[in-house]
C-alpha cells in the first residue's frame, strides 16, 4: 500500500470515528497490545479481496460509543451486550468505509457479520494496521488477509 | 398521512439509531417497527402494512438485497418504499438497488441526509410511471 492510501485510509477511519460516533481523532497512535484492549472484533469480508478487519478498543472508549450512539437512560448503566454492539456496529461501518477505501469503488464485498474475539495482538502479516488516539481514548484497526 | 415504517438492521443498537432519527425528524410517523434480518422484515410486512423500509444489507439470515428482490417479485408488498441504509460503497452493487427502486444513505449518516432521501424516494413515488415497481401497488396508503 502506497504512503498516499495510508492518509487515505486514515482520514476514512477518522472521518467514520467522527461521523458515526462523534468521537475526536487527535492524531496517530502505538498499536494496541493484547493486554491493552477491552474489546475486539472482527469482521470478515470476501469479494473483491478476502481477509478480516480487526477493531480494538481500549478500556473506555466502548463506554463513549454507546454514550454517544445510544445514551442509556439516567442512572443506568451499558450492559456488554450495549458495548459489543457499539463496537460491532463500528467495526462493520469501518470495514465498508475502509475497503472502499482501499480498493476503490468499483470492488464488491460481502461482509460477515461482526464477532466479538478475544483481544490478540495483530499479527505481523497484517496488510494494514494503525493506532488511532482520540480524546475518549485509544483503538486499533487492521486488515488481515484471507 | 402516516407512514408506517419499518427498520431493519441486524445490529439493535443501529435499529434504535435510525429508529431515533426517524422519530426526530419531520416525517409524519404511524407505526415504527424493528426487524433483525430480511426473513424477520418479511414477515413483519406480511403482518403489518408497510409504507417504508430503511434497509440494511449485511445481515444474517436473508441479506438486504435478497430481501429487497423478494419484495419486489410479492405483489402485496412491492409498493413499498425501501432506502437502503448500509456502508456499501461499491457503485456496481448500489446501481443494483437503484435498479429495484431503492434509494440509498451511506453510513455514517445524518439524520437531515436520511430525511432528504425519503423525502425524495416518496416524491419519485408519487411521480412514478404507471408499471415501474413503485406505481405497482397503492402509493402511501393509510394503514387499514
Amino acid at each position: 500500500m502506497s504512503p498516499a492510501s495510508t492518509d487515505d485510509a486514515l482520514r476514512t477511519i477518522a472521518g467514520v470515528v467522527g461521523d458515526l460516533a462523534f468521537l475526536t481523532p487527535l492524531g496517530i497512535g502505538p498499536l494496541l497490545a493484547a493486554g491493552e484492549q477491552e474489546l475486539a472484533v472482527h469482521v470478515a469480508f470476501r469479494g473483491s479481496a478476502s481477509g478480516t478487519l480487526v477493531l480494538a478498543l481500549a478500556p473506555g472508549l466502548a463506554r463513549a460509543l454507546v454514550d454517544n450512539l445510544a445514551p442509556p437512560e439516567p442512572g443506568c448503566t451499558p450492559t456488554g451486550e450495549d458495548l459489543a454492539d457499539a463496537a460491532k456496529e463500528l467495526a462493520n461501518v469501518l470495514a465498508g468505509n475502509l475497503l472502499a477505501t482501499l480498493h476503490g469503488e468499483q470492488a464488491e464485498f460481502q461482509l460477515g457479520s461482526p464477532e466479538l474475539v478475544p483481544p490478540a495482538e495483530l499479527p505481523a502479516s497484517a496488510t494494514f494496521a494503525i493506532g488511532l488516539i482520540l480524546a475518549e481514548g485509544a483503538m486499533m484497526a487492521g486488515i488481515l488477509p484471507a | 398521512m402516516k407512514l408506517n415504517i419499518l427498520v431493519v438492521d441486524d445490529n439493535r443498537m443501529m435499529r434504535e439509531m435510525v429508529s431515533r432519527a426517524v422519530r426526530m425528524s419531520a416525517l409524519d410517523v404511524g407505526e415504527l417497527i424493528q426487524a433483525g434480518n430480511g426473513q424477520e422484515a418479511l414477515a413483519a410486512m406480511r403482518a403489518t402494512w408497510i409504507d417504508l423500509v430503511l434497509l440494511d444489507l449485511n445481515m444474517p439470515v436473508m441479506d438486504g438485497e435478497t430481501f429487497l428482490r423478494a419484495l419486489r417479485a410479492d405483489t402485496a408488498l412491492r409498493a413499498a418504499l425501501v432506502v437502503v441504509v448500509s456502508t456499501e460503497s461499491s457503485q456496481p452493487r448500489i446501481a443494483r438497488l437503484a435498479a429495484l427502486g431503492a434509494g440509498f444513505v451511506h453510513k455514517p449518516f445524518r439524520p437531515e441526509e436520511l430525511l432528504a432521501e425519503v423525502e425524495r424516494q416518496i416524491a419519485s413515488q408519487r411521480g412514478a410511471p404507471h408499471g415501474s415497481p413503485q406505481a405497482a401497488g397503492t402509493p402511501m396508503r393509510a394503514a387499514p
